[in-house]
């Protein structure tokens, strides 16, 4: 069974959300949960590009972090599409441990403004945001040595 | 400060700061002892989380959340549900439905991966738990077994 397994940031993120988001914060919790409980849904958050957003059938997508993985950084992202196609943009940012496609490490999870990348932008690797989660991404690695 | 801790003629005496110690009529102190701070956490499961969310967002408000899953990841499976979209219609989390049959949460990850074959008791059991009738629950069992011969 997939297991994730939350950073201190990625809960802090979470507790600072449920404020304002409330329901949508319930509803990523479900996902986890039923994610962790199916594992051939789970193993689906490493599949590159998988989930699209015009396919009402598909509810979360999933991609690599390009900017981040050209650096050697294996960072995944995956989006809820449920609550996307509601205009309620939240990343879910994860990495793999140890080589263990059987644990997910989520180490933030993001609000974006529709039409706003002043939070989070992919392509800038030096933003607050990214750089907490690189930092993030080096504690879970470091941890594995 | 803190008690004694008797050791035939010998006490301790603990506080947080420093340690004495009785031998005999003596109280000899001694060196604070090193208190090891309590590690912090830096990991957390779902239950972590999620669990003070859905304390505090009540019962019914997380099984509609749950109940929604059911129809978000498994559309193809509304019509004629597998056990685990019977769950999640049910509003039920894999741990509370195992609570609510008095088992084990694997045994009842392990039924709806259909790995196991359940029992005509463990089948009431299932039923009696989600309030569904045995004929919806055994169709849904047959529907799981299905797909997980042809995963």
């Amino acid at each position: 069974m997939g297991k994730f397994i939350f950073h201190s940031d990625a809960r802090e993120d979470i507790q600072l959300l449920r404020f304002d988001h409330s329901v949508e914060m319930l509803q990523l919790g479900q996902l986890f949960r039923q994610l962790e409980a199916d594992p051939a849904k789970f193993e689906k958050i490493w599949e590159d590009g998988y989930g699209e957003f015009r396919n009402a059938q598909d509810r979360f997508n999933v991609l690599k972090w390009r900017k981040a993985q050209a650096k050697g950084q294996g960072l995944w992202r995956l989006k809820d599409l449920d609550l996307e196609r509601n205009e309620k943009l939240f990343r879910v940012f994860y990495c793999m441990h140890d080589g263990n496609p059987e644990q997910a490490h989520v180490l933030a999870v993001i609000f974006k403004k529709l039409n706003d990348n002043t939070e989070f932008d992919y392509d800038d690797l030096t933003s607050p945001a990214a750089v907490r989660m690189l930092r993030a991404y080096d504690g879970v690695r470091g941890s594995a040595r | 400060m803190g008690f004694a801790a008797p050791h035939g003629d010998v006490q301790t005496i603990l506080s947080s700061q420093k340690q004495w110690i009785y031998v005999g009529h003596r109280l000899i102190e001694v060196p604070a002892v090193d208190i090891a701070q309590p590690a912090i956490q830096t990991e957390f499961s779902v239950d972590d989380v999620f669990g003070p969310i859905e304390a505090e967002a009540g019962a019914e408000a997380v099984a509609e959340a749950t109940r929604s899953i059911a129809n978000l990841l498994y559309p193809e499976h509304v019509e004629s549900p597998t056990l685990a979209v019977l769950r999640l219609q049910a509003g039920m989390s894999q741990r509370k439905l195992a609570e609510a049959m008095g088992v084990k949460q694997p045994q009842i990850a392990r039924l709806e991966s259909g790995k196991d074959n359940p029992t005509f008791t463990t089948l009431q059991k299932l039923a009696e738990a989600l309030g569904a009738p045995i004929p919806i629950v055994a169709g849904a069992l047959e529907t799981t077994l299905k797909v997980a011969k042809n995963a």
